[in-house]
Parts: structure tokens; sequence; C-alpha cells
């Protein structure tokens, strides 16, 4: 209880930051929103890149559900989740060690399996219920611009995008146990992904891209019933992975 | 109570210890001296399991610290040379943090030993000197609870006065059964209570016994320089002194007082003509 309390400390503002960005992007699309289902053929034209075009046209074909997909799902966790899931994941163990402060945790009676165990599920929790009472609260937002949303639906795309920014913290975790600067691993983990955003906005490549994993080609259908369980083990399998490496190479450091 | 054998440990092929053996009873406070990058913060690493010896056996009281550093580590407290702490923290929360790993720890003794150091509880350990910052981590080991307390440096940082109250009070610790591991490079601190003193150089133990044993053994140096070069046939030979030099610049190595080498070598009156 300690160990989560201590590092929960340590993050509570990222978490507080990580909340206002997602808030104020929910709430500056909804409130957009009125302005944009009105105006879809103009808003295509001054749109650059081919995805993104996408986007629009799923918007006019789909409604707000897809509207919501793209600023929840793929905005939300593409974006700011896995940077705050980046920055928290970082300071697992790294950050002890570049503040000098590993040898007076570790000597403690605790074991390393523990610690490990410990912060990253306090940090996987605080990034998942700011992430999910976003989505809560857009039920009521999406009310005030006369649009619906499905709770059963909304909970499932959130549970599923979820599973992106806890692969993306988990990776960055698993590279924190072996790094002595605390950003190092976070900033390696966020330029991979932002180097697959990047290669998401390009039509012949973004079939390469980890971005496909919360596009709306998957996220969509939830709608209709039809959960991508089949990305969703992959996630959660590359997650345990992660886990396990990082573990492996924290109980195997010198400090 | 602890008892390391045969320990090496190396870090990118560069041996750190070799070969260091050393055995600590219960209640006893023991000094570990050395120069920097002598080993001494390594060994106390390997002991409580933050770094892996490449071979050897250590011991902590009937626990493998080994293949169990868990349980080895429940039996110890350990403030590290290091001060580094959680600075946005205050003194009385990190000293909670601290203890609260422990089962035996006892918290108001902590609490007046902060109060005996002068250390506000409610500052931030981010405001604290390095002294202060030194002894909040000797007050978290002091009061874990555990029977051995392994200190990293503890007279580094601190005053006088406070070096006297930390000698007192460890050595009421050791009067109570614990059993004290510090390393130190003050030599006038390990003299004044430790029983027994390991020398560590280069990784490997030069000396472990009482403090009495390792005085008597030890020999002593004088730089002679002389008025007219002297030949070497003419200095004064004995078994418990040597010379190295040349012509007015001369080293004696000798071993017990010098009075009574020169005592043993003239007799007592021509050595106080001697030694004038």
């Amino acid at each position: 209880m300690n160990l989560a309390k201590h590092y929960f400390r340590e993050q509570r503002f990222l978490m507080i930051g990580y909340t206002a960005l997602l808030m104020m992007n929910m709430f500056a699309g909804v409130l957009y929103w009125p302005e944009m289902r009105d105006n879809f053929p103009e808003m295509i034209k001054f749109i650059p890149f081919e995805p993104l075009q996408d986007f629009v046209r799923a918007f006019e074909k789909h409604g707000f559900w897809a509207y919501f997909c793209v600023q929840h799902f793929f905005k939300g966790a593409g974006m700011f989740g896995i940077a705050a899931g980046g920055l928290m994941g970082t300071g697992i163990v790294a950050r002890e060690v570049d503040r000098r402060t590993a040898e007076l945790l570790l000597s403690r009676p605790v074991s390393r399996a523990r610690i490990l165990f410990v912060r990253w599920a306090t940090g996987a929790a605080m990034l998942f219920v700011p992430y999910f009472a976003v989505a809560l609260a857009t039920i009521p937002l999406a009310a005030s611009v006369d649009e619906k949303l499905n709770p059963w639906f909304l909970l499932q795309g959130t549970l599923y995008s979820y599973l992106f920014i806890l692969a993306a913290f988990t990776a960055t975790v698993a590279l924190s146990t072996r790094f002595s600067h605390y950003l190092k691993a976070g900033m390696l983990v966020l330029g991979f992904l932002l180097m697959n955003l990047a290669v998401y906005m390009i039509q012949d490549l973004w079939d390469y891209s980890l971005y496909n994993l919360i596009d709306l080609d998957l996220v969509m259908p939830i709608a209709e019933g039809y959960f991508p369980w089949y990305q969703a083990c992959w996630m959660a399998t590359i997650t345990l992975l992660l886990y396990g490496l990082g573990l492996w190479s924290f109980r195997r450091r010198d400090f | 109570m602890l008892c390391a054998t045969d320990i090496h440990k190396s870090y990118a092929a560069q041996p750190v210890l070799r070969g260091v053996s050393l055995q600590v009873d219960a209640g006893e406070i023991f000094g570990f001296v050395g120069p920097n990058g002598a080993g001494k913060t390594t060994f106390l690493k390997c002991l409580l399991g933050l770094a892996r010896i490449d071979s050897g056996s250590m011991r902590i009281g009937q626990v493998d610290a080994i293949t169990q550093p868990l349980a080895a580590r429940r039996l110890c407290a350990y403030a590290p040379s290091e001060t580094a702490m959680y600075d946005s923290m205050s003194v009385r929360a990190m000293l909670e943090f601290a203890l609260s790993f422990h089962r035996n720890a006892d918290f108001p003794r902590a609490v007046k030993m902060l109060a005996s150091f002068g250390l506000p509880e409610k500052r931030k350990v981010r405001a604290l000197s390095h002294g202060m910052k030194r002894k909040l981590l000797l007050t978290q080991a002091l009061c874990s609870g555990t029977p051995i307390i392994l200190l990293d440096e503890p007279m580094e940082g601190l005053d006088p006065e406070a070096r006297r109250e930390l000698e007192n009070i460890l050595q009421a610790a050791s009067a109570e059964g614990k059993t004290i591991f510090f390393s130190s490079h003050d030599l006038a601190s390990v003299e004044r209570i430790c029983k027994r003193v390991a020398f560590l150089r280069n990784g490997r133990l030069l000396e472990c016994d009482t403090i009495a044993n390792i005085l008597k053994r030890a020999g002593h140096s004088v730089d002679l320089a002389l008025r007219e070069p002297l030949d070497a046939k003419a200095l004064p030979k004995s078994s418990n002194l040597s010379w190295t030099g040349a012509g007015t610049e001369w080293r004696l190595h000798y071993h017990g007082k010098l009075e009574e080498v020169f005592d043993a070598l003239y007799g007592p009156e021509e050595s106080t003509e001697a030694n004038l």
C-alpha cells in the first residue's frame, strides 16, 4: 500500500494534466461537432492527409459515434494516453536510478517483483481512471449537442483502446528497468510511436503502423457488436510479454 | 551473525571484490575501512542483494543472503552513503515511508531521535542540508527494529558533535544486542567504537582483526634529513627496524615504540643522546 501511495503521490500531477488534456479535447471536440456536422464537404477540402480525410468521410457516414471514436480512442488514447503512459512508465525504475534513490528503496525488505507490480498496477490504474471517466462524461456532453452514445459500446471501446495505452506504458516500464536516465525510456517509446503515427499518415505505408490497432476500421464496428478480439488479445499478450521482460531485467540488474 | 566467504564481484570485467571473507559476531560493532574505490559499498550492496556476486557465499543470521535476499533484508536496516531521498516528502513522511517496510520499526523512537538530532519533522527533505539528510538516513536505519544495522560512511557530513552523538547511539545499540557493520574513512571513530576492523584495498581484504592486534602488527616510519651523508653500513641495525634511502635522506621503518627501538640499540643513556 505504501508503495502504491508513494507512486501515486509522485505521479499525481501528471495524472491531473492527462485528465485535463482528455477533458479539454473531448469538450472542445463535442462542442465543435454541430458546426462540423453541417459542413462535411467543405471540411474535407482543407484536410491534407488521406487518412484524416477518411475520418471525416466516416463522420459523415456514421455520425457521432465515428467522431467520438476518433476523438477519444484515436486521439485520446493514441496521443494523450501514450504520452502520459510513456512519462509515467519511465519513472518506475529509471527515475529512482537517476535521482539516486534506488539504493534506498531496494534495500527495504520488499521484493523487486512486488515493487514493479505495485507500481505498474498503480500506473495502469492512473491511466485508466481518467480515460474511462472522460468517456463516461461524454454521454451527458453528447446529449447537449443532441447526440446519443451507447454506454455499453462506449465501455467496450474504451477498454479496447486502453489496451493500446497499457502496451505503450508497459513497454516504457520494461525499458525503464534498463536505463539510468529517467526520460530515456519514455522518449524512446514516444519516439517510436510518433514514427508510427507518421507512417500512418502515409497512405502506402499505413498498414504497417501500430496506429491501425486503434483505427476507425476496428473500433467503429464495436457499435455493431463486433469487438476486435484478435487485436485485443494480441495487445494483451504483448503487454504481458513486455511486463515479463521488464521483470526479468529488473531482477537481474545491479544497483 | 554475518558471514561472507570468498566473495568475488566484477563490474564489466573489472574486479571490485577479490575473495573477501569475513565474519561479524552478534552484538559487535564492526568497522569496514578502506580508501575510495576499495569495494566497501559494493560489499554492502552484495550483502543486501542490490548487486549480484560472481562467486562466494554470504549468510546473515541463518539466512543465505544470495538465495534468499528478501529474508536477508528483513534482518537488516541500511543507511546508504548516498544521501539522495524523495525530495518532495517531508522529513516525517520520508521516515514513515522508510520504516513502513520494517515490521518491528519503532516510529515513536525515531521521532524522538529526529528531535535529538534537531531535525524539523515538517520540513521538506529538499530543504535539508547534507548533514541533516545523513541524520535522517541514520534515524531510519537505527529505528527499524532489525538485529543488524548496515551503515555506509555514516560519519560523512556530520559535525564533530553529531559524530560523538552517533558513536554513543551505536554503542548503545550494540549494548542492546544489535550488530552494527559500518564502512568509514573516519579512522578515529572506528578506533573509538569498533571492537574489530577489516581493511579493504583494491577489493582485497588486507586485515581483519581487533584494533589492538592490528596496531601491534602495524609498523611506523619516520623521515630523517641528516646534516651529512651517511653510509648504509653505518646505520643501526635491529630486527624491528629497517632503512630505505641514501645520502642525507633516509626513511626509518620500525615496529613498537621508537624509544624502545633506540633503547634496544644503544641502551637507555645513549638512546636519550641519540634522540636528542
